[in-house]
């Protein structure tokens, strides 16, 4: 043999190795047997294998069906996936993201299988069947639901000469709190926070503003109660130094573990998640802690708080949508979803659920009821869902930095804001071909 | 050529190039289909609106518009160019002077090289998390060290006016492939010239400055050259450094922004906001940049010294 013979047998070998490997990727055969169902979801630890013995669940009792979970990192991995056209069949989604993603195509609208099923807008919570829908369509259903209410540490509070069982009902009284609370040494140092406030939107909501007008479908962030609130927030930061509270704050532990700054009493008042609870018990059980509603600053009103969460989506592209929605219709339906909020101390999203034994036995907890109370209540609120929420999200927080600082003016800021959010949601609107309907809730109380 | 030649095949003409371009195809193909494409239909979307699922529509220049009137656009263009500004010509003086000490013939030299050298193979990620705790303004090693010299040391990372500072701190750290490149260099330098050169009576510093520069400027060229493209696009560190616990990217950029480098800003645009028309035009507007810095270097690199044989 020549050793140009080599050449080409080489050369034969090399493409007949690029050929399999594109053969491969196009996965020529099909299997029998069960349809497999790609399930990426978002818990890790004890709340993914919890997650996971409910789809072992399912699998079981549904032999035509395998769904096989996976944790993945909510993210951009998931849009690569349906623009590449292999998406998951069921996948998580934070709530920010829905309306984008969902608004742009990458997901089959469920509001007809939802309604076929029986889970009508009344079956839910208050306010919680508007969660992150934004046109008439529903992009996702709500997993599970957090809360936020106020959470102080009942020893800091009495060593101040505060009473814990009389928690601050007025902004007044919170700013009062906030001070007495804070603890400095003779260079100024921060030892202690009392309070400062971390997410605007609930503040802007207790001083009596609204973020968002969803029937003229705009942003209103500088409306001067929003004004009135960021100035009230700004001034918290400003009265222990916004750079005293940034090194204070760096030093800070993780929030999910011991070293939580709420916990060994650095802060002292601080708003915080339902999820605390089962936190607490668990990293630091010996803390003595008490909880109350965020206070209001509206005469006659009681405070509102926020409710957030994460969607599950059927994506574009999936090849089984039916054998999809047979397993999401399972794990949302009443009983599963009772069972995985208790699991891991989140509020279900439909009123059966939060009713049913699997769940009231969680309720037995005080502090937990309190929160779930505030959800039912209809005290909580959802972020308005828009196709620019994460914008909003991110720029309304960094932007914020620049006030609290002191580089820009509260009503400057936020109206530059919202011009900015505007056309930026209207640039959206116009790409995204949304036509001139609202959403049901849109017109009347749904005004956040 | 005979008649014969001439009726043979294409192919067989042309027998060995099309052998050496099979051979070279897969790295071919990769580049067409992997590098050339993607670039050029950046460009295009650059021209859209594109969100990566909906099909993209023309604009125009509607997202370079709109790039002029953005505060943040100009805000990280500013944040990297004080990083290639400062940081730049700070990290590769460290990177020289290191190489000219390593070049020093001491005892266990190799011990000083691989010593120097290994911050730069160190993963990123993992050295950037244990520099958010180095520059920890309360805990840190940095500000505990200066604590005991009476200093309160300053907010590093968590600090709008120390942040970019910080981040060039991190960068001299790893100069290691600068370095190496560097010490290649100082290498090749002929021992004669500077036995003339002491001969005739040049000390330390008119050596420095007399052999060695003139000698390695073809290497300072090119590590400066390096240098300018991989500060341009300097993102992993800071994103992994500045992000909040939420994570994901989100939050990243701060404090007050002082850290939205230009790839970080390039970044959310096209991920976490999905606007990958505004992201291609930044990439478009980032290359165009580079590119004129670059070809103003090699116009005005007239002190380059090339050795010809």
């Amino acid at each position: 043999m020549t050793p140009r013979n080599h050449v080409w047998k080489l050369l034969g070998v090399a493409s007949g190795m690029l050929l399999a490997l594109a053969l491969g990727c196009s996965e020529g055969s099909r299997k029998t047997g069960p349809v497999e169902i790609a399930f990426w979801h978002a818990w890790g630890g004890y709340e993914g294998r919890y997650l996971d013995s409910l789809v072992e669940e399912f699998n079981d009792a549904h032999p035509g069906i395998r769904v096989e979970p996976s944790f993945f990192n909510v993210g951009d991995k998931l849009l690569a996936a349906i623009a590449g056209g292999k998406p998951p069949d069921v996948a998580t989604v934070w709530d920010f993201m829905l309306v984008t993603m969902g608004e742009s195509g990458c997901f089959l609208p469920l509001e007809e299988r939802l309604e076929e099923a029986g889970f009508t807008p009344d079956a839910y919570l208050p306010h919680i069947w508007e969660y992150g829908m934004f046109s008439r369509h529903k992009w996702g259903v709500p997993t599970t639901l957090n809360v936020m209410a106020m959470l102080c540490n009942n020893a800091l509070v009495r060593q101040a000469g505060l009473d814990p069982d009389h928690p601050p009902q007025t902004i007044q009284e919170l700013t009062d709190w906030a001070h007495r609370l804070t603890v400095q040494d003779e260079n100024g140092q921060l030892q202690c926070i009392g309070f400062v406030p971390i997410a605007p939107i609930y503040w802007m909501w207790n001083f009596g503003g609204r973020l968002y007008d969803p029937a003229g479908r705009r942003f209103t962030l500088d409306q001067p109660e929003n004004v009135e609130a960021v100035r009230w927030m700004a001034a918290l930061y400003q009265r222990v130094g916004i750079d005293n509270w940034r090194r204070f704050s760096a030093g800070f532990g993780r929030l999910d573990s011991p070293q939580n700054p709420f916990y060994v009493g650095k802060i002292a008042v601080r708003e915080d998640g339902q999820w605390q609870v089962q936190f607490i018990q668990e990293f630091a059980p010996e803390l003595d802690y008490g909880v109350f509603p965020l206070p209001s600053a509206v005469e006659g009103q009681a405070g509102v708080t926020l409710v957030t969460g994460s969607f599950w989506v059927i994506p574009v592209g999936t090849e089984h949508p039916e054998e999809a929605w047979a397993f999401l219709r399972w794990l949302i339906a009443p009983e599963q979803s009772a069972r995985f909020g208790a699991r891991l101390r989140n509020i279900p999203p439909l009123r059966e659920s939060v009713e049913r034994a699997e769940f009231q036995e969680v309720l037995q907890d005080d502090k937990f009821a309190f929160f779930v109370e505030l959800i039912r209540s209809g005290r909580a609120r959802p972020m308005p869902a828009t196709p620019v929420g994460q914008q909003l999200n991110e720029r309304l927080t960094q932007g914020l930095e620049l006030v609290y600082s002191g580089k820009e003016e509260p009503e400057a800021f936020l109206q530059r804001l919202n011009q900015q959010m505007n056309d930026e949601l209207e640039r959206a609107l116009d790409f995204l071909g949304i036509e001139e309907e609202l959403s049901p809730g849109g017109g009347s109380g749904g005004s956040d | 050529m005979s008649v014969k030649d001439e009726r043979k095949s294409f192919l067989a003409r042309h027998r060995a190039e099309a052998i050496g371009l099979a051979f070279a195809s897969p790295w071919l193909i990769g580049l067409t289909v992997f590098g050339l494409y993607p670039i050029l239909a950046s460009f295009y979307y650059s021209l859209c609106r594109y969100n990566i699922v909906r099909p993209p529509r023309l604009v125009g220049l509607q997202n370079y518009e709109l790039l002029m009137q953005d505060p943040l656009f100009w805000k990280s263009l500013w944040n990297t160019f004080y990083l290639v500004l400062f940081g730049l010509p700070l990290q590769l003086g460290c990177a020289l002077l290191c190489a000219l000490l390593l070049n020093a013939r001491v005892k266990g030299q190799s011990v000083f090289r691989t010593l120097m050298y290994l911050p730069a193979v160190m993963p990123v990620v993992a050295t950037s998390i244990l520099w958010v705790w180095v520059l920890n303004p309360e805990y840190g090693l940095f500000n505990t060290i200066l604590g005991y010299l009476g200093v309160r040391g300053p907010g590093w990372l968590a600090d709008p006016a120390w942040s970019k500072p910080a981040l060039i701190l991190v960068g001299i750290w790893s100069l290691g492939n600068t370095m190496i490149i560097f010490l290649a260099g100082l290498q090749q330098v002929p021992h004669a010239l500077y036995e003339a050169a002491t001969v005739d009576g040049a000390g330390p510093w008119h050596r420095f400055r007399a052999v060695t520069i003139p000698m390695i400027s073809p290497v300072i060229l090119f590590n400066l050259i390096m240098g300018i493209i991989g500060s341009f696009q300097y993102f992993t560190q800071v994103y992994v450094m500045t992000a909040t616990i939420e994570g994901g990217g989100r939050g990243a950029g701060g404090p007050e922004f002082s850290t939205l480098v230009y790839p970080l800003y390039l970044y959310q645009n096209a991920f976490v906001y999905f606007r990958m028309g505004y992201a291609s035009a930044m990439a478009w507007i980032l290359f165009v940049l580079v590119a004129m810095i670059i070809i103003f270097i090699f116009k005005t690199s007239g002190w380059v010294h090339y050795e010809r044989d």
